[in-house]
């Protein structure tokens, strides 16, 4: 270190060897006595700032800033448009579930136990009885049936009358003898008629078949 | 190097520029920190102050105009109501069910022209057109224009009309598809949605739920403000009922009992189809009965279930339990011998049977099969009031059922302080004891399933809001009578039906039939049982072995015949051959005992 040179920044005295008892202070016994020098002073030197880094600087902070502002924008934007996005879905599923019910209705209408035989009269279709029984063993058996005379309507009420099957002559037991189907004899069934009198007049509609049905 | 520092001034030196030798050059304070934030504090202290201002201004000057205007801002509370739930039959068929609906909402302070509305909603909601403008021209801001509310669709074409003042809110309405089916059963509801009769009524809260409630904020006009504050409490959906009865047989019931009502010009008329091994109801029809849907054309006399809420006489039909007791007391068999005269003085009084004949010699089988009265009070006199009491209690008597229908009577039994001499006479035929339709089905239910009396019970479980299925609590169950005598009774009631009998007509082809007729003196209402005509029942069950179906036809005063077995055996013919093909109940293919009547 050469004591001609000025220096930029002088380290301080440490106070400690300053006020160190002169009989602790370290002192070289051999060598020259230190000359002493004058001390630069500590002087504020001008800022050396260059112009194009600050304005990198302030390009991309507010770059960023405008990034930050462009990006909320389009984050509300979308959050907008799914908004009117989920009110339209929801109206539309209003609409069709309000659309779902109604033909609900219309199903549970139409399979209504009324409609069902007013439809099943319209088609001409009639009422069937069981003829007959085929045991099968097991607990199982056969039902034998066959269309109910449905008598023609009444030229008198315009109604089409309803199929009763008269019990006048109903077998007893397990015989498999038909069962006559009569119309009109509500008001003969309180006589006693004797079992297993089978008249034909009844069963007619032989164009029909009669339909088995296996029972549990 | 050299810095580029202006020396400093040598110390103790004034630095004094002379006026000649500098000129005065103003005094140029570059913008330091300390400056600009100096400028910084001074503008926000001036916005500060604004601010602050304000504040005053608000708070302290103007003060009681915005509390005035802030009571405005309230709270508005809407119900939300709860969905009612949907009652079906066993397989799930819905009877009663709650769909979406509108009313029509008129405001007609904001209507100026109320006439061209009811030009263009008159005819589209079948409204009274005088009506309809005398509504819209009140003076006040709310009027329902229909009674009963629209379908969605509707709604939404009356708003595409843009019609000023009308608006369309949001209600529910019950609708019955299935029209008359079950109506005594299910009952209805009434203007604001609550059950008023039948099942409706009885499972009110079940069925209802628990509206919900919602509260927003409203500004000065009344509109809700969108981003206000909201507190939902969600409505809970009420629980639906599945019901036991089937819904085929229920129609098949109905449509025979209403026809047989018409063609017997009886005051009304019920059938009862029930399973005895556990007491649920499939069928319970009642004529006349109305209209759910359409309440206003509905006769009130019609609205109650007859079954349960109007009791009778049951005359014959209470017979079995007479024998039944004889039977399992043990004082009686089914063959005993005993001696019917024509007339037969109980305390004074003379009896007789339905038809005059001599002496006959009749087996405790005959005198059910003929059904003699003499012989149910020869039978009753050897049981005595005490047991003949407590059998009537046992099977029921005195006490409603507690199927689940309302207004449910438990009929009229006599305590046995109150009988007199001939009270056990007229009660072992059936006369003075008052029973319903119900209680009666659910003796010979007992009957049917081997002496055990299961009770009657019409609701197989409800349905929660989250589609899980329920059951229902099951049934209370006791013994009333040994199998034996159970089986014993069930062959002579089988003799009813022979040609013998009193109901050859109940008898269906293939199967062991097994019941008991009914012809009951009506009361009058003032002192005796002359001019009030007749109750004819059936009831009987199939196949009689081993019984799978209960079914009883009750007719209130039929006209011209009367006899159970002449108007009330053959509908309980129909009804059970119906039943036994729709639920694929096979015969059992046995063979009837050989039954002694005479001796």
């Amino acid at each position: 270190m050469s004591a001609a040179a000025p220096l930029r920044y002088q380290a301080r005295p440490r106070t400690g060897a300053a006020t160190l008892p002169k009989n602790l202070q370290i002192r070289p016994t051999v060598g020259p006595k230190p000359v002493a020098r004058s001390r630069p002073r500590l002087v504020v030197s001008a800022q050396q700032r260059s112009t194009a880094g600050r304005f990198a600087f302030v390009v991309v902070v507010g770059g960023i800033l405008v990034g930050g502002l462009v990006a909320v924008l389009l984050l509300h934007m979308m959050a907008a448009q799914d908004g009117f996005r989920v009110t339209a879905l929801q109206q539309r599923l209003a609409t069709l579930t309000d659309q779902v019910q109604e033909q609900q209705q219309v199903v549970a209408a139409d399979s209504a136990p009324n409609a069902l035989q007013a439809r099943a009269d319209a088609l001409g279709m009639v009422p069937t009885t069981i003829s007959a029984f085929h045991n099968k063993g097991n607990g199982h058996a056969v039902a034998v049936e066959s269309p109910m005379y449905v008598p023609p309507p009444s030229i008198v009420t315009g109604k089409p009358a309803t199929a009763k099957s008269g019990a006048g002559a109903a077998a007893a037991g397990n015989s498999t003898s038909s069962k006559t189907s009569k119309s009109g004899t509500t008001s003969k069934t309180g006589t006693k008629s004797k079992a297993g009198t089978t008249s034909t007049a009844g069963t007619k509609q032989s164009t029909h078949h009669p339909h088995h049905h296996t029972g549990r | 190097m050299v810095t580029r520092t202006a020396p400093p001034p040598p110390r103790g030196a004034v630095h004094r520029p002379t006026r000649s030798a500098v000129q005065r050059r103003p005094v140029r304070r570059r913008p330091s920190a300390r400056h600009r934030l100096e400028v910084v504090l001074f503008v926000s202290l001036i916005v500060l102050s604004l601010i602050g201002g304000r504040l005053l201004q608000l708070q302290g000057l103007d003060r009681s105009a915005y509390a005035a205007s802030a009571q405005d801002q309230q709270l508005q509370t809407v119900t939300l109501a709860a969905t009612r739930g949907a009652i079906t039959d066993r397989d799930g068929n819905p009877i009663a069910t709650s769909v979406d609906a509108r009313d029509v909402v008129a405001d007609p302070e904001e209507i100026s022209d109320p006439l061209a509305i009811v030009d263009r909603l008159a005819p589209l909601l079948d409204l009274n057109a005088v009506t309809l403008l005398r509504q819209l021209s009140t003076h006040s801001q709310y009027a329902l224009l229909t009674r009963t509310p629209v379908s969605p669709s509707v709604a939404d074409s009356i708003l595409a009309m843009k019609l000023p003042g009308i608006t369309t809110p949001d209600t529910t309405r019950r609708i019955y598809p299935d029209g008359t089916l079950a109506a005594n059963v299910i009952g209805f509801v009434n203007a604001d949605g609550q059950g008023a009769g039948g099942l409706e009524y009885s499972y009110q809260r079940t069925l209802a739920g628990h509206s919900g409630i919602e509260r927003y904020q409203v500004g000065a006009n009344g509109e809700a403000i969108p981003d206000g504050r909201t507190d939902t409490t969600p409505a809970v959906p009420g629980s639906g009922l599945r019901l036991t009865l089937q819904r085929d047989i229920q129609f098949e019931a109905q449509r025979q009992i209403t026809r047989q009502v018409k063609v017997t010009k009886s005051l009304s008329g019920t059938v009862i189809v029930m399973n005895p091994k556990n007491g649920q109801i499939l069928a319970l029809a009642s004529a006349p009965t109305f209209n759910p849907n359409n309440l206003a054309r509905a006769n009130s006399k019609d609205l109650g279930d007859p079954a349960v809420s109007v009791p009778f006489e049951p005359g014959s039909v209470n017979k079995v339990i007479t024998m039944s007791a004889g039977l399992e007391d043990g004082l009686v068999t089914p063959d005993s011998h005993f001696v019917i005269p024509d007339s037969y003085r109980v305390a004074g009084t003379p009896f007789h049977d339905a038809e005059i004949h001599g002496t006959e010699h009749l087996t405790l089988t005959g005198i059910l099969a003929e059904s003699s009265n003499i012989g149910a009070i020869k039978v009753a006199q050897r049981l005595g009031p005490q047991r003949f009491d407590y059998y009537l209690h046992a099977y029921g008597f005195g006490k409603p059922t507690g199927v689940g229908l309302p207004a449910e009577s438990g009929g009229l039994l006599p305590p046995r302080s109150q009988w007199s001499g001939t009270t056990l006479a007229t009660l072992s035929f059936g006369q003075g004891i008052d029973v319903t339709a119900m209680q009666v089905a659910s003796v010979y239910s007992t009957i049917a399933d081997d002496g055990i009396r299961v009770n009657p019970n019409i609701v197989e479980g409800t349905v929660d809001p989250d589609h899980h299925y329920v059951p229902a609590p099951a049934p209370s169950r006791h013994r009333v009578i040994s199998v034996q005598v159970a089986t014993e009774l069930r062959n002579m009631l089988e003799a009813v039906t022979s040609n013998e009998g009193t109901a050859p007509a109940a008898r269906i082809a293939g199967y062991r039939v097994a019941g008991k007729t009914g012809t009951a003196n009506r009361y009058n209402g003032h002192g005796g049982y002359s001019g009030a005509g007749y109750t004819a029942t059936f009831v009987g069950m199939v196949p009689a072995d081993n019984p799978q179906l209960v079914c009883e036809v009750v007719l209130d005063r039929p006209l011209h015949n009367h006899y159970g077995g002449a108007v009330a055996a053959p509908i309980f013919h129909d009804v059970m051959s119906f039943a036994l093909r729709t639920l694929k109940i096979p015969p059992t293919f046995t063979k009837p005992p050989k039954a002694q009547l005479k001796w």
